[in-house]
């Protein structure tokens, strides 16, 4: 099977080609400057390398957020539209258990950075099966609320994600053995999305919902407002 | 004739069409979320992006099966790269980039100014040169075109637009959102007895501003409410719109008698407005011009003026690249 897997929700870049069990090639970058223009440049690089037609495809992937929410319907109305086109299922996952799968053995907790003080984070015990396991679900939190939730577990966490830096300072202090992730194991890889891809049930591209973890701050003031006046 | 689909999702209508021939409508999906953002009284920008992806697909599928056309029938693509809200506008750009790129078919950007304009070469070929008055939400501007695609600006308004001041307004008198077409029939019943100001700015210029008329107004019921005179809405939307429509005309006006175009244009959101439909009219009248004004519902955003606006892009074979982006602040070619 031939998987198109793209991943356009945090400042990485990244866009995989992936057939069965073997990567066929991977273009990944953490520049500035928008994923608008990036992005279908990389496809386009990435098929006339492998020699490959878009109607050779078989299925697409696609991280559905968190993440910045301009990036993530980048990618989320870009394999869409692929998908109407060519016909083609959908799998979308989260962007955070594309980074959990960055580990192969214990806990993995991915952070993205949410802004207003809080990260975007779930966390994932790898190692057990082919694919991250969850343990504690995707939310938005304050880092000290997060911190507190991890306390419990006595064994080594890796943190990985935009959020790392924002995190470890104070897990350092707070957690029994937090791990940095090296660069290489940091930020989202398409070639991950597309190996749990793989695995995962497909949907219409229609069907295909994004997660954005947080409603718009204009819904969040209205109902502040509704609130006060109730 | 060659089809273009044609997508735009400037602001907070989704829209898709299918133009023949840069000229015949196939098809003209227009999904507005006017009732989302109704509870927050105006656009709000992320809402707006947030409903384009969820909308979009579904449209586009709607109509091509509305005309029972599928994608071997498509000759091209085309889509808004701005102006308009830059989320917004992304989906748009992503989704008509993907489609483009699966489908081995040429895609073409469309400013949504030009996309307004060319709403009027839908009703068929119009005489260059030509004056256009362009009046919408986000925009009032006076363009001049020697020919197909080349624009010149000749003014262009230095604080509100004419519908954003129509939306203030509305929202301040308390009427119902989106306040411009409520003002319309509301001035119907009233009469335009309030001489608010006519800002014509310095002698000679062809450049708008609606701040200090709006500024008038909202003095005027504050004076009326501090000395519990009655407020008489209908009047004030009257004498606000007369006020609004005098300088649109008067402008337009000095805008001809510069150019000496073949005809006269108007084009966007509030050239739905039937007082301005009337004055232009006059206006054309007096001058001995041919006047085009799209119907109401391509004067509104819709995606059959980006399939128009495409045509003479497509028939020079003007290409957008795969690294084309949404351009929030983009100016007339
Ligand atoms: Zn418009």
């Amino acid at each position: 099977m031939l998987i198109l897997a793209i991943d356009t929700t945090t400042s990485v870049c990244s866009v995989a080609l992936a057939k069965d069990d073997r990567l066929l090639g991977e273009i990944s970058t953490d520049l500035p400057r928008t994923h608008s223009q990036r992005l279908m440049p990389m496809v386009e690089t990435l098929f006339a390398e492998t020699a490959t037609k878009p109607e050779d495809l078989e299925l697409l992937a696609v991280t559905r957020g968190p993440g910045s929410f301009t990036g993530l319907r980048i990618g989320i109305a870009t394999v869409k539209g692929m998908g109407l086109a060519l016909d083609l299922p959908v799998t979308g996952l989260s962007t955070l258990q594309v980074l959990a799968h960055n580990f192969s053995q214990g806990l993995v907790c991915p952070v993205l950075n949410a802004r207003l003080a809080q990260v975007y984070t779930a966390l994932y015990r790898t190692g057990s099966g082919p694919v991250p396991e969850i343990i504690i679900p995707e939310q938005a939190i304050a880092i000290d609320d997060l911190l507190t939730e991890l306390k419990v577990y006595q064994e080594p966490i890796w943190f990985c994600g935009d959020g790392v830096d924002l995190v470890i300072p104070n897990a350092v202090r707070e957690l029994a053995a937090p791990l940095r992730a090296p660069l290489h194991l940091n930020g989202p890889r398409a070639a991950a999305l597309a190996d749990l891809a793989r695995l995962a049930p497909s949907n219409s591209a229609d069907g295909l919902t994004p997660l954005y973890l947080r409603d718009s701050q204009a819904e969040i003031q209205l109902r502040q407002r509704e609130k006060n006046e109730a | 004739m060659a089809r273009i689909l044609a997508i735009e999702t400037s602001c907070d209508e989704t829209a898709v069409a299918i133009i023949a021939g840069g000229q015949i409508i196939l098809s003209n999906q227009v999904a507005s979320q006017i009732d989302i953002h109704a509870r927050f009284g105006g656009v709000v920008p992320e809402i707006a992006s947030r409903q384009h992806l969820l909308t979009l697909n579904p449209l586009i599928r709607k109509a091509l099966d509305g005309c029972q056309l599928d994608w071997p029938d498509i000759d091209a693509l085309a889509v808004t790269q701005g102006p308009g809200l830059v989320g917004a506008l992304l989906v748009g750009v992503s989704t008509a980039k993907a489609l483009a790129w699966a489908l081995h078919k040429p895609l073409f950007a469309v400013n949504h100014m030009a996309g307004h304009i060319y709403a009027n070469m839908l009703e068929g070929p119009v005489k260059f040169p030509l004056v256009c008055l362009v009046v919408s939400g986000g925009h009032t501007e006076l363009i001049y075109m020697e020919r197909d695609m080349e624009f010149t600006t000749l003014g262009q308004t230095r604080d509100d637009a004419a519908g954003e001041a129509f939306d203030k307004i509305a929202r301040f008198l308390g009427l119902t959102y989106p306040g411009g077409p409520v003002l319309d029939k509301l001035a119907y019943q009233g009469n335009p007895v309030l001489g608010f100001p006519r800002t014509m700015l310095e002698e000679g210029s062809l450049d708008f501003s609606f701040s200090g008329l709006k500024t008038a107004v909202m003095n005027y019921v504050h004076n009326c409410r501090q000395k519990d005179l009655p407020v008489n809405t209908a009047d004030i939307a009257a004498s606000f719109q007369e006020a609004v429509v005098d300088v649109l005309v008067k402008k337009t006006a000095m805008a001809i008698d510069r150019t000496k175009p073949a005809s006269l244009l108007m084009a966007g959101g509030v050239a739905a407005n039937s007082h301005l439909r009337r004055g232009m009219k006059e206006l054309a009248q007096g001058k001995g011009l041919p006047l085009r004004v799209p119907p109401p519902a391509l004067c509104t955003d819709n995606a059959a003026m980006i399939g128009a606006a495409a045509w003479p892009l497509y028939t020079v074979g003007r290409e957008a690249q795969f690294s084309l982006n949404a351009s929030p602040n983009l100016d007339l070619p």
